[in-house]
């Protein structure tokens, strides 16, 4: 459950706010035409150093709309060139058609696959068919609608296929939330995976309201899949459209998803391929390429739409796409994909970076760490800001004992939950080392203290040091700011005095409220690295100062004013000084958290936690407290006049901004006509 | 016996293992290679009957046919022949010829009468087809629509000879209907033809609604479709149409090094057709685009050609021409079209001048507007010159684009817009920049990062000359409070931390003892919010709204960039100058102010010519003092550039686009030193390398002292990987090998660039060098000479 919230909370930063490129010096170096994007640290989708370069653009292959290409162990494309009704067979290596299959009965070949021993399998929804081919292109068989009863009723129209090891076929095309399984020999063996309904927020609650008949009206789908992939192990993936979070899911042997919490995509995937080693590529239609690890891991995306804002050409470009119909990867790592819509295939050359990730992945797979972490610092090299990098170190630093590499680490990739596990071994390392130092401290202070009482017998000083502090302490400011800790302790008697003005006064209020607030922004921004969910720089400053002074001198004018009517006996300086003099629980709470977050990791997390609960309960107990001494109120009039206050301050919230909203409408009712008159004046 | 069999068996498989280790996979060039030339072009003898001759010189003979508007160049070098236009009848004219022949006509007289027409070519396109000039207008509803001089009907046009000069011409267009005149001068001239159309004679009620005039776009066209007179039929055979051969031969375009859209026919999907190739010289003027905000694109942005020029070949080194433009080039668009094109089945490329353009009017703070043209339309002249080649270079300069690249850099040299520059050192330069610092928000304002100070330059660039980087300059990026981006144009403030005045002058006189030259660097045109007001400094789009350019960008400070005023810009330039006085520094870098290039609508307008003309004025005074360093600078700066930056090496990659090549390095050779992108974003690996060998251009790094993901929260947060540390090895390395092979042609002229296999190149210098290239991952044998893969050799060095 953690994971989702944290998927959603990245997914939502992802599509949100989209991050390009920045100014004033050109990195434009290498020849890519497209950013290659990861997300940082703080889960952002940001650009990152080139994974894959733009190479050959195939265009004289005179294709038309080819919907799907597969490549062989030696390095064979063969392409469903669905437009042109064929089959061929490309040779990567030598630019040349080593093979062309034209069938009379292939009517729009839109799904092709080859197994291990050569053979093809093309999906033909219009023909309504698979057909199987031998390697040098004879037509060994063509699988049509199961017979089983089960299937009766079922279009059969399959439009992509992925085979297994032993020629079991998954088929999507026809039923568009399932996937088929046929046997090798063409017979129904049920769905090997469907899609469920996914219930949104508002869904739910239309659930809540409606009534049987009304929720039959509902149309309510489930995602569609749009393609299916076997990989040589023979696990069976498949790509789902109007999903982000599930849009790629690698199948088990039952059909459940291994990716269960979702993985880092966009709404659009139209087909996956999956390499030797389990890197997994998913091309989106609107022409990005994600590619994730064998676990899901998102690594990054590269290529792009060439769709431009205002423009009614766009410039067809080597490494931007129409729309991406397949995608599939040869024996070097080279990643191709199809643009169905200008009828052409483009290939991608991984650069260094990409291949340094993927050989530090698979070492770390292996166990080899040391080897691992190598690696990784090349990929450094090439890109400091690189989280997988920092992620993958750290975690290789873990497996070797290296805890505070590890953190620096994972300091730099954000990784807060695995920073906490580092940090506690080294605390705990730390705290094995010196535990003797700590008694004999703890045993040294007990001596100390023994002595001293012994000392002060005979000759006496602490009364001396006693009253010197309490001069200090007895001045006026000091005392009224310290009487706080007694309201803490004492609220009733306390509010009391201050009803009466024998103790507290505005200025110590003024300065206890100040102070709150700058401990406030302190511990905002001042807690230890996993407990600080937000960085400085993303923090703004004005919200922060705006919603910390509004919302508390609103509450004090709006109790003011709901209390002055309500025979209420505070005035607003009374009501200030009790809201001012309830917060030192606060007090205690905040600068407690912020130090202590330094030191505790996530197993500690509950002390803080209830440290923070057990001081708002306490401020919120004085509070209420102090609005009943105050005004002289029974408990019942308290509660109703909190009540109140509460429900003035957003009618107020709501008046300020109708009155902002009309007033923009003024001023630009008024801009526009003095605009109209200047146009009419100078024309 | 047996023994001998073993042997024999043995033998045998080692020579199977052998030849099965040579059979490697063969090199398949892409788009980012240069590829063989075309093959030879048949020369078709041309027939002047309809023509007249207008003038003869040593070179050419030039005829024209008043019907059609079009002209014809012999070429008596080679006797090739050009046709301004592609010189056919309007199909229907033939059609109504053939429909009028007495069905007794003899199949001789069938074939002669009913000539082959062009395929789905509609009266309008067959007259752009011929056209001298086309023009693109808005109509009544602001759609743009084409008309041409040699239009069949609404249009006149006359040719005439002016002052009795043959060799100067006249062609007066008359389009009626839309009420636009337009007089073409026309020169016929020693090098070929050159058109100039004034601005004071594009005249007329609607010449405000004149979206642009094209000139002679089907000169060089390849391609075509026609129908042919089926005698069994006894008519047109609509149902087979001909596709006619394709002139073997390529456009060149000026994009990013240089492009060659070889003509093809890639017969891709008919509804979308591979889009044309587009560029706008000196950049797109963001004053006169749709909208005053705009974005940055959600990929690499295309490159702008920074020379106003195109060119075609004809064959292999037989017969080409280059185009460009003297005056008019700030308006010049370039466009090439595939095969595909939507209504003409040709491979043709043409220059556009643009002379209004739509946009979008906004009259309230809300963004509500309606679209309207430019109350003034753009006003200049235009001077185009095509200077015709022949050959393969044995006399005067090859048919092909190296031919055209010394073509423009011979006119440069004379018009004194370049002049080639002795140098006084033995080893290549490299470039080695600097990032300082750049600010990331704090909870209040911006707090800098400090990424580098001067001790860590000085440091840094002794080491690296102590371990063999002879020749070294540096620029120094964001090195003021404020970084990269607060940082002021108008007046220096130094950052203690980085460096204080008086330690940069220390560090300038230090390393200049050591031979290495320190510039500053700042930009003087993108302009923010944070670093200043932009009431008044900032350009104003057509719509009298400040032109804004928004990043997307999650990470950065500042997403929100404007565009400095020319006379703003060149004040601050001289400010920044009064400041760098003091520190006896012999260079600076400017940014921006090279390569931007916009009108401006404030007040009276200042026009992208009058521009051109302040940043000359400007970059003249600078440069009387100070060596100019400019990353990616356009052509009118050229006269005072002594240190092209970031020159491209590739170019924007449309798919069109065959080939890439070294276009801009062949023109600007031996005028200024041209450096490589930064080495940093993947452009270090062995091809790259021999890229920078193969283009003549010197190795560049980006460096800072602390790790770079310190600078995550800045606007530099794309710069993933600076740190001095790990880089250090790489310059060394490729410092090494870059001048090992360049030192020896410093000073020499690059007279021939040939490819001599698929992934060969040779580059021959005028000290009889000669540099070959090996791309391929296989050896490569050349006189004898072996060329290992992935690598270089040196022929002719003593």
């Amino acid at each position: 459950m953690n994971a989702k919230i944290k998927f959603f909370i990245s997914t939502l930063f992802i599509f949100t706010v989209f991050l390009i490129t920045s100014i004033t010096i050109s990195v434009e170096a290498s020849p890519a035409t497209s950013y290659t994007m990861t997300l940082n640290s703080k889960g952002r989708y940001v650009r990152t150093q080139d994974a894959y370069l733009p190479d050959r653009s195939v265009v004289d292959l005179k294709l038309n709309k080819p919907e799907d290409i597969y490549i062989d162990a030696n390095d064979f494309m063969f392409i469903a060139d669905t437009g042109n009704k064929r089959i061929l067979k490309y040779n990567i290596n030598t630019d040349e058609v080593d093979m062309e299959i034209t069938l009379k009965e292939l009517k729009s070949p839109d799904g092709i696959f080859v197994t291990k021993e050569g053979d093809i399998y093309v999906a033909d929804h219009t023909a309504k068919a698979i057909f199987r081919f031998s390697s040098d292109g004879l037509l060994k068989n063509k699988y049509e609608k199961p017979t089983a009863p089960s299937f009766e009723g079922t279009v059969f129209e399959p439009s992509k296929i992925g085979v297994d090891n032993s020629g079991n076929m998954f088929i999507y095309g026809g039923v568009y939330d399932g996937i088929i399984h046929l046997s090798n020999s063409g017979e129904f063996q049920g769905y090997f995976t469907s899609n469920r309904i996914e219930l949104s927020l508002s869904d739910r609650v239309r659930d809540m309201f409606y009534t049987e008949k009304q929720k039959l009206n509902l149309s309510r789908n489930p995602a569609i899949f749009s393609n299916v992939f076997v990989d040589s192990k023979g696990i069976v993936y498949t790509t789902t459209t109007n999903s982000e979070m599930y849009s790629i899911k690698k199948h088990n042997i039952a059909g459940l998803n291994n990716f269960s919490s979702g993985v880092v995509s966009q709404s659009d995937a139209t087909d996956v391929y999956v390499d030797e080693s389990g890197i997994i590529y998913a091309a989106m239609s609107s022409g990005s390429i994600f590619v994730y690890s064998q676990s899901g891991e998102f690594i990054y995306s590269f290529g792009a739409s060439n769709f431009r804002v205002g423009s009614e050409i766009n410039e067809d470009i080597s490494g931007l796409f129409t729309t991406i119909s397949a995608v599939a990867v040869d024996s070097k790592g080279f990643v191709w994909a199809v643009d169905d819509s200008k009828s052409f295939i483009q290939s991608f050359k991984p650069t260094d970076y990409a291949e340094k990730i993927y050989s530090a992945l698979a070492l770390y797979t292996n166990r080899k760490y040391n080897e691992s972490i190598k690696i990784w610092q090349e990929v450094l090299r090439l890109n400091q800001m690189s989280v997988i990098a920092h992620n993958n170190l750290g975690k290789n630093y873990m497996s070797i004992e290296e805890y505070e590499l590890a953190m620096d680490h994972f300091l730099i990739s954000g990784n807060r939950a695995d920073f906490s596990e580092a940090f506690w071994e080294v605390r705990n390392i730390d705290l094995q080392q010196n535990l003797s130092y700590i008694i004999i401290i703890l045993i040294a202070l007990f001596v100390l203290s023994f002595i001293l009482k012994k000392v002060d017998k005979k000759h006496p000083f602490k009364y001396k040091i006693k009253t010197y502090v309490s001069k200090i302490f007895n001045r006026k400011f000091l005392r009224d700011i310290f009487y706080m800790f007694r309201v803490m302790t004492h609220p009733l008697d306390s509010f009391y005095e201050i009803k009466k003005g024998r103790k507290g006064s505005l200025l110590g209020a003024t300065i206890i409220y100040t102070l709150f607030f700058f401990i406030f922004l302190w511990y905002t921004i001042g807690k230890g690295f996993i407990y600080q969910f937000i960085a400085v720089e993303d923090l703004d400053l004005n919200t922060i100062v705006f919603g910390f002074f509004a919302l508390t001198l609103l509450f004090v004018i709006c109790n003011y004013l709901v209390t002055s009517i309500n025979e209420g006996e505070g005035g607003i300086k009374k009501i200030f000084l009790l809201f001012a003099y309830s917060l030192a629980p606060m007090y205690v709470a905040f600068i407690s958290i912020t130090l202590l977050s330094h030191i505790l990791t996530y197993n500690e997390s509950f002390f803080l936690d209830i440290i923070k609960y057990f001081a708002f309960t306490w401020t919120g107990v004085n509070i209420f407290l102090g609005i009943q001494e105050i005004h002289n109120y029974s408990i019942r009039n308290t509660i109703k006049s909190i009540i109140i206050t509460a429900i003035f301050m957003i009618i107020i919230v709501v008046v300020i901004l109708i009155i902002i909203i009309m007033w923009d409408q003024l001023a630009n009712f008024f801009i526009e006509i003095i605009m109209e008159a200047i146009r009419n004046v100078t024309k | 016996m047996l023994r001998n069999k073993k042997f024999l068996i043995v033998s045998i498989l080692l020579l199977l293992v052998s030849i099965s280790v040579t059979v490697v996979a063969k090199y398949i060039p892409s788009n980012k290679d240069t590829k063989l030339p075309p093959d030879e072009v048949t020369n078709v003898i041309f027939d002047p009957t309809e023509f007249q001759k207008l003038y003869e010189n040593d070179n050419f003979i030039f005829y024209y046919r008043d019907s059609r508007d079009v002209f014809a160049i012999t070429d008596r070098r080679t006797g090739y022949t050009w046709k301004t236009g592609i010189d056919r009848a309007f199909s229907t004219d033939t059609l109504d010829a053939c429909d009028e022949l007495s069905r007794k006509a003899t199949d001789a007289e069938k074939l002669a009468t009913c000539i082959p027409i062009e395929h789905e070519m509609v009266h309008e396109y067959l007259a752009i087809a011929n056209s001298l000039i086309s023009i693109e207008y808005y109509d009544a509803t602001r759609a743009i629509k084409n008309s041409s001089s040699a239009a069949l009907k609404d249009v006149t046009s006359t040719l005439v000879k002016v002052n009795n000069d043959e060799t100067h011409y006249r062609l007066d267009v008359n389009f009626e209907k839309i009420k636009i005149g337009i007089k073409v001068h026309i020169y016929l001239n020693e090098k070929g033809i050159s058109y100039e159309i004034r601005d004071e004679e594009v005249i007329g009620e609607g010449s405000n609604n004149l979206h642009a005039i094209l000139i002679t776009p089907f000169l060089g066209a390849s391609g075509g479709v026609e129908l042919i007179y089926n005698l069994e039929i006894d008519d047109y055979d609509y149902d087979n149409p001909v596709y006619k051969d394709l002139i073997p031969g390529y456009v060149l375009v000026p994009d990013g090094s240089g492009a060659l859209i070889r003509f093809e026919d890639y017969n891709t999907s008919d509804s979308k057709p591979l889009s044309n190739y587009q560029g706008s010289v000196y950049g797109t003027d963001y004053s006169q685009v749709d909208k005053n905000i705009n974005y940055q694109f959600r990929y690499v942005e295309f490159k702008e050609p920074t020379m106003p020029l195109f060119g075609i070949a004809h064959g292999n080194n037989q017969a080409a021409f280059i185009a460009y433009a003297t005056s008019g080039a700030e308006h010049m668009n370039i466009i090439s079209t595939p095969d595909e094109g939507r209504f003409m089945k040709y491979n043709f490329a043409y220059p556009k001048f643009k002379y209004n353009v739509e946009y979008y009017q906004i009259y309230n703070r809300a963004g509500s507007g309606y679209n309207t043209l430019l109350e003034e339309r753009n006003h200049f002249d235009i001077d185009l010159s095509y200077e015709f080649l022949a050959g393969d270079g044995s006399t005067g300069l090859p048919a092909n684009y190296v031919g055209m690249a010394k073509a423009y850099r011979n006119y440069l040299i004379e018009q004194e817009l370049l002049k080639v520059v002795n140098y006084a050192y033995s080893n290549v330069p490299t470039r080695l920049d600097f990032l300082m610092s750049d600010v990331k928000k704090n909870l209040v304002g911006f707090e800098n990062v400090i990424m580098t100070t001067i001790d860590d330059v000085e440091n840094n660039l002794r080491e690296l000359q102590s371990l063999g980087v002879k020749n070294i300059n540096s620029g120094l990026y964001g090195y003021q409070k404020g970084g990269i981006t607060l940082g002021k144009p108008n007046n220096i403030s130094y950052s203690g931390e980085i460096a204080t005045k008086s330690e940069m002058k220390e560090a300038i006189k230090n390393l200049s003892a050591l031979g290495i030259d320190i510039s500053l660097s700042q930009d003087f045109v993108k302009i923010n919010e944070e670093q200043m007001k932009v009431t008044g400094n900032s350009i104003r789009h057509a719509s009298s709204k400040y032109a804004q350019l928004n990043m997307f960008d999650a990470e950065a400070p500042v997403t929100s960039f404007y565009y400095a005023r020319v006379e703003k810009s060149i004040d601050w330039l001289n400010d920044h100058l009064r400041d760098l006085k003091s520190l006896n520094a012999n260079s600076v870098t400017i940014e921006g102010l090279t390569n931007t290039l916009l009108t401006d609508y404030t007040g009276k307008i200042t026009s992208r010519a009058e521009s051109i003309e302040l940043i000359k004025d400007g970059l003249s005074d600078v440069s009387e003092k100070y060596a100019i360093n400019a990353s990616n600078p356009n052509m009118y700066t050229w006269e005072y550039v002594d240190r092209y930056l970031n020159a491209p090496v590739f170019n924007s990659q449309y798919i069109i686009q065959t080939d890439t090549v070294p276009f801009l390095q062949l023109v600007l050779n031996g005028t200024m030193e041209l450096y490589a992108p930064y080495s940093n974003f993947s452009f270090y690996t062995q091809s790259d390398v021999l890229r920078m060998i193969d283009y003549n251009v010197y190795p560049s790094f980006v460096l800072t002292q602390q790790p770079s993901y310190l600078m995550m929260s800045t606007n530099s947060n794309h710069f993933y990987s600076t740190e001095y540390s790990q880089y250090k090895d790489l310059i060394i390395d490729i410092y090494t090998e870059v001048d090992h092979a360049l030192k020896n042609v410093i000073n020499h002229e690059w007279t021939n660039r040939e490819v001599l296999a698929n992934g060969v190149i040779l580059n021959t210098y005028d000290n009889d060098i000669k540099i070959i290239i090996n791309y391929t991952n296989d050896p490569y044998s050349y006189n004898g000479i072996q060329v290992e893969p992935l690598d270089f050799e040196i022929i002719g060095k003593e």
